[in-house]
């Protein structure tokens, strides 16, 4: 393989891929985001691979893995936490035991992408957000703790000016932004109105109706009075080229793509005068980059399984947590968190960064390197189009997720 | 000979895809070629003989027939494109009941899993018992949902009832849960009993019956008074032949829905008679 | 090892060659001169069959975001089209939005070897690089798509001297990897992100004032003077909109004799005559390509039926949104960069439009004359998919089967189409010009597109058939780099491909203004942008072609 460049490299422990935590030569330095800071603490010594706890060499527990794989009716591959490299490792080995395959983040991810299959999206970039955006809407709870450096990159008053002028504006809907969101986001006129987000689906559709200038007779929306919402829809439609940003995973009131499909519903209706667009927050994990890869790869963005020789994709029955109860054998993947498997009535093959304490010992434990830290590898961002390479940091002995799995594979191929 | 019944070993283990086990393919084949059909089954193919026991069925129809015996969740895609004869299934099935179904009837003793007639296009569809999520609603992608055909369920029917519903009518004896006749586009869907959280929210044209008044609907309908002209007594009896809890001659609330939608669907709210 | 290829019937249009029947020799995955002396290995007899070298697609949307987010739209194209590949070789499925390894062996199957993606735009270039590195049996390269990005039209706002344009270019086309630079809608998109919804030739843009004139002949002269031996690939401007013939006429000439590859010429051939002001600007069009020898075009035909549309210009794409069937569509503004819009369409022989937009593609390709200037394409997906070449190659080779395509269009679009009156049939010979010889010509890939010794051994083997459709929709044997990958059209081997790439020179001198921008705008470093050799392929890197040196003539 080709010399890689040792700087700059992307932070790969949120969706937002910061490429600007590592200089050159300097120690690693979380630039006081907790996410980061969390990752960077994952050790580079796993203590080896165990077999029902008991350390044993690698090619063993490929071994035993590869034994309890071709026992199985119906393996899950879940977590699927992993870069690039990992995820196709992750599909080959899935089509070879036949096994169903989904992302410990999926349940956010499906809110968008439900409604995306069904009626299309409007969305934009974060470099446009930053460079191009006048009127940043968040939706819902602040997604500031799950995307820690959001506003510091990507929307603040210390950022040059929009290109083509005007100034920036922020207006939080449905909830109030925490505290450190004020400070990041310095000089930034900030407007809350503050909702029952629960029922965002009404309230995005009742702004729609006031932007198209569709008759509705309701007074208030969610607790939002008819007055506050025409004010709303007013700094809609004057927005020059607008964003709304919201975290699928947030929205776990039920049928939260409802509410998806219902805010595409008022930006179609605002792109009808002026430029609005969707800014999509998901991706943790590499999320983003799961999807990407088994969709290129199969046609469908994961909660999919090879069976008898066919891919069938499901997102209702096919989702991990429903095939915990069916499933005979868990592979669990895990390489950016020290995130263990969930309770689960069989054996588990455990892919995991190194230090994750399990409540049970799995049947097979394989500690993994960190992408980004033990090895190069590759990770999609939150908005799904910029894909950022991760550099090794770290002297480390820690496999590759990537290599593993394609040991279990090739143990199964003979 | 137009009909078999298979009798289903094990009530439980992987789950079984019945996509190609129809009363048309089926009753066209000799018993040997029946037990060799392949079916998937959680992760490999099993010969049909090894899941089920086949013995003649129902000789008495003109049309093919086809009995599931001691049918449980395990089985999905039961009637999966079928169009025509009759498939009955006693017992529950899983998922994806009667999807894109364009003919003939189904008849289920128990209960359905989710996503039910999705893509159905025509034909009929009994269950007995009560019907899990997204019943008549679109399946992955798709733009509308079910487009044709009649949908009777006797007990309690899951969460978005009818979502994009296109045509076609969707009969439910108990209760609905969220989102019934979630932006649909057109059709009737009719409940007897209690409707959960948004009925009709985000729909466009159509319209939803409901025998029970709801604890709330969508801030996108507006009270249009009382319905009183003469279609409503005529749908019902039409409708009642198929669920009997339709039959009356009262007339009804009416809301209009969803405006924030654009919506000009109808919610009718029954009286009781 | 040697293999010998015994009485081929040889069609290499760059030597001459048009149906000798000769012998092949092929050592290491490469064409060699027959061996004075030597034994082969292995020797095949091909028993008179017709062989041309592997087939180059040089325009199909295969790989990176917008083909992902068309998959991921198309949920429908993948539940109907499943592919389950032989046991070891990955399933996959679609027709229109085929995933990647059904990419590799659909093309591999149709003998073709070498295709482009021409939309890469440079953010999203490592995605479309990691994807081609997953598709099989056939090698890739991809277009940059330049000139709506910010950093270029701020340059030219400025009034920067051409050179410095040129540094800016080469740095981008090196870091994203590509092998060549194509313009959509010369900043239009950008235009759409100030919410103007349209933009013609002469008009000056938002905020930059810049004219899409201006923007085209500064890229083409970029690309001329870098030496990049694909000349700039244009989507030019009004795609799809009647009178879009003007514009395309318009900029023939705007190119002033610098060499421009018009892309999808089908979509820009539209004038505004007849009762329901659309009509056939193909005549005209033919008429211009034939006198300026500059000029290159591919044709994007459409093929009846359900397919997708997803392109860069959002401006277009959002204006054909109303007639998305299904109806749902993706728009998307990208890092300063670019644009994506991914609209599913159902081209309907029974529409008057559709008929005469599939009559207009034929006519283009019947009266341009010079094979080696025009390429059969679909614009896959957006004029159809790239599985209904062998159907087009029989509607240029058999004029009958054209009558009987033609009688059943829409009767409007019959009495506003020349096709009955074209009686040109293309050759064999012909056909190997078109997709093969001339695609590598244009493309920079010398070792391409015949067969020659040095050309790699992508050899097509063919059962010479009336029935050109069925003869090129299932060749005999497919080689790639000297492997047999598919036999009587089924695919019997997975193989890696290579990409493609140029590596124009530049002055270093960019590189602070370039990571200003990347800094200010993007928020990302410059160097977080660029891909390294060693990402590409799984680390084995890229075959690099020689860009023109002044010493050379174009």
């Amino acid at each position: 393989m080709a010399e890689e460049p040792a700087a700059p490299v992307a932070c790969p422990f949120c969706g937002l891929a910061c490429d600007d935590f590592f200089d050159l030569g300097d120690d690693l330095d979380s630039k006081g985001c907790g996410l980061a800071a969390e990752g960077l603490a994952i050790p580079a010594e796993g203590g080896g691979p165990r077999l029902a706890g008991g350390a044993v060499a690698l090619d063993q527990a490929v071994t035993a893995a590869a034994k309890l794989l071709r026992g199985s009716a119906a393996p899950l591959i879940a977590g699927l936490g992993s870069d690039v490299d990992g995820l196709r490792a992750a599909l080959a080995l899935a089509e070879r035991v036949g096994a169903t395959v989904d992302h410990l983040a999926s349940d956010g991810l499906f809110r968008n992408l439900s409604v995306l299959r069904r009626k299309g999206m409007i969305a934009l970039t974060l470099g446009e957000l930053r460079s191009r955006c006048d009127l940043l809407v968040v939706i819902g709870a602040d997604p500031r703790p799950g995307f820690p450096r959001f506003y510091q990159r990507w929307f603040n008053a210390s950022l040059p000016a929009p290109i083509g002028g005007g100034t920036r504006r922020v207006l939080f809907l449905g909830a109030e932004p925490l505290p450190e969101t004020r400070a990041d986001l310095g000089e930034i006129p900030i407007a809350v109105v503050p909702g029952e987000i629960s029922r965002l689906a009404e309230l995005a559709l009742g702004l729609r109706s006031l932007v198209a200038g569709d008759y509705f007779s309701a007074g208030s929306i969610a607790g939002v009075s008819r007055n506050v919402l025409t004010d709303v829809a007013q700094r809609l439609g004057a927005a020059r080229f607008g964003a709304a940003a919201w975290a699928a995973e947030a929205f776990t009131f039920p049928h939260g793509d409802i509410a998806v499909s219902a805010l595409l519903d008022l930006i179609r209706a605002l792109n009808r005068t002026t430029r609005f667009g969707a800014v999509p927050l998901t991706g943790r994990d590499n999320g983003m980059g799961a999807v990407q890869v088994a969709t290129w790869q199969t046609g469908y963005p994961l909660r999919l399984a090879f069976e008898a020789g066919t891919l069938r994709h499901d997102p209702t029955h096919l989702s991990w947590r429903y095939r915990l109860a069916q499933a005979d054998l868990l592979v669990w993947l895990s390489s950016f968190r020290r995130e263990p498997p969930p309770p689960f009535d069989g054996p588990v093959i455990a892919l995991t960064a190194p230090g994750t304490a399990f409540a049970a010992p799995p049947a097979v434990c394989i500690p993994v390197g960190v992408p980004g830290l033990d090895h190069a590898g590759d990770v999609f961002r939150s908005d799904g189009v910029v894909a950022l390479r991760l550099a090794r940091r770290r002297p480390s002995t820690l496999p590759r997720a990537a290599e593993v799995l394609q040991a279990m594979n090739e143990a199964l191929a003979c | 000979m137009t009909g078999w019944r298979l009798v289903l070993k094990q009530p439980t283990g992987p789950r079984i895809d019945m996509a190609p086990v129809l009363p048309q393919r089926l009753s066209a084949l000799a018993a040997a070629e029946i037990r060799a059909l392949p079916l998937t089954c959680g992760n490999r193919l099993r010969p049909l003989g090894a899941l089920f026991d086949e013995e003649p069925g129902d000789q008495s129809g003109d049309g093919p027939t086809l009995a599931i015996g001691a049918a449980t969740a395990r089985l999905d895609n039961l009637g999966r494109d079928m169009a025509g004869g009759t498939l009955a299934v006693e017992g529950d099935t899983g998922a994806f009941l009667g999807r894109r179904m364009a003919g003939g009837t189904i008849t289920v003793t128990g209960s359905c899993g989710a996503h039910a007639a999705a893509g159905m296009t025509g034909g009929t569809l009994r269950v007995a018992g009560s019907a899990g999520d997204f019943l008549g609603a679109p399946a992955v992608g798709e733009v509308t949902g079910m487009a044709g055909g009649l949908v009777v369920i006797g007990g309690d029917a899951g969460d978005r009832v009818g979502e994009r519903l296109r045509r076609g009518s969707i009969l439910i004896g108990g209760g609905a849960g969220a989102y019934c006749g979630v932006a649909m586009i057109a059709g009737t869907i009719a409940v007897a009993g209690i409707c959960g959280d948004g009925p009709g929210f985000a729909m466009r044209r159509g319209s939803i019956i409901l025998g029970t008044v709801p604890k709330r609907l969508p801030v996108g309908f507006a009270d249009s008074g009382r319905y009183s002209l003469p279609f409503l007594p005529l749908l019902r009896r039409h409708l009642a032949r198929h669920a009997a809890w339709l039959a009356g001659s009262g007339g009804a609330d009416r809301w209009l829905g969803d405006l924030t939608a654009g919506g000009r669907g109808e919610i009718l709210c029954l009286d009781r008679d | 090892m040697l293999t010998r290829f015994t009485d081929a019937k040889v069609f290499d249009p760059l030597h001459g060659e048009v149906g000798q029947r000769r012998d092949l020799w092929v050592a290491d995955g490469r064409i060699v001169a027959p061996p004075p002396g030597a034994a082969a290995a292995e020797t095949i007899d091909l028993g008179g069959a017709v062989v041309m070298a592997g087939a180059i697609d040089l325009h199909s949307h295969i790989a990176g975001g917008k083909v992902n987010l068309a998959r991921l739209l198309f949920a429908e194209d993948h539940e109907h089209h499943p592919s389950c590949e032989p046991h070891g070789f990955r399933c996959g499925g679609g027709l229109v939005t085929p995933s990647t390894f059904t990419t590799g062996y659909r093309y591999a199957e149709m003998g073709y070897t070498v295709v482009v993606e021409p939309a890469m735009l440079a953010s999203n270039a490592r995605h479309a690089h990691l994807e081609m590195a997953d598709i099989p049996n056939i090698d890739t390269a991809a277009y940059v798509v330049l000139g709506n990005d910010d950093f270029l039209l701020q340059l030219i706002a400025d009034g920067a001297p051409q050179g410095q344009i040129n540094d800016a270019i080469a740095w981008l086309v090196g870091a994203s990897q590509a092998i060549g630079v194509k313009v959509v809608n010369p900043g239009g998109i950008n235009a759409f992100k100030f919410n103007q919804r349209r933009l013609d030739l002469d008009e000056a843009g938002p905020y930059y004032g810049a004219t899409p004139r201006r923007v085209l002949s500064a890229l083409a002269q970029a690309v001329f003077e870098l030496g990049i031996p694909h000349p700039l690939h244009v989507h030019g401007c009004n795609l799809g909109v009647p009178g879009s013939v003007d514009t395309s006429l318009a900029t023939i000439a705007g190119a002033e004799g610098r060499p421009i590859h018009l892309t999808h010429l089908q979509f820009h051939a539209y004038g505004t005559e007849g009762d329901r002001k659309f009509s056939s600007g193909a005549a005209r069009l033919a008429e211009a390509v034939n006198a300026n020898p500059n000029i290159s075009v591919d044709v994007g035909q459409i093929i009846f039926g359900q397919t997708i549309t997803a392109s860069g210009d959002t401006m277009s794409q959002y204006r054909h949104s109303g007639h998305a069937k299904p109806g749902k569509w993706i728009l998307m503004d990208i890092e300063c960069d670019a644009g994506c819009g991914v609209v599913p369409f159902r081209y309907r022989d029974k529409s008057f439009v559709n008929a005469l937009q599939w009559a207009i593609g034929l006519e283009l390709l019947l009266l341009i004359e010079d094979p080696w200037r025009v390429f059969l394409t679909t614009d896959h997906p957006n004029g159809g998919p790239f599985t209904c070449y062998p159907r087009v190659i029989r509607l240029l080779m058999d004029k009958d089967f054209r009558d009987e395509q033609f009688a059943d269009l829409h009767p409007a679009a019959r009495r506003a189409s020349i096709l009955p009156s074209i009686r040109r049939e293309y050759s064999l010979a012909e056909i190997a010009v078109l997709t093969r010889a001339a695609p590598a010509r244009i493309l920079g890939l010398r070792d391409r597109g015949h067969l020659g010794p040095g050309a790699a051994a992508d050899l097509v083997v063919y059962r010479d058939q009336s029935d050109r459709e069925a003869m090129f929709q299932h060749p005999t044997a497919v080689y790639k780099d000297g492997r047999l990958i598919a036999r009587d059209g089924r695919v019997v081997a997975r193989v890696e491909g290579s990409t493609h790439v140029v590596r124009p020179a530049y002055d270093r001198g960019i590189e602070a203004r370039l990571a200003r921008h990347f800094a200010d705008r993007i928020g990302l470093r410059a160097e977080s942008f660029r891909i390294a050799e060693g990402e590409l392929r799984g680390g084995r890197g890229a075959v690099i072609h020689a860009c023109r040196t002044s010493g050379d003539s174009p």
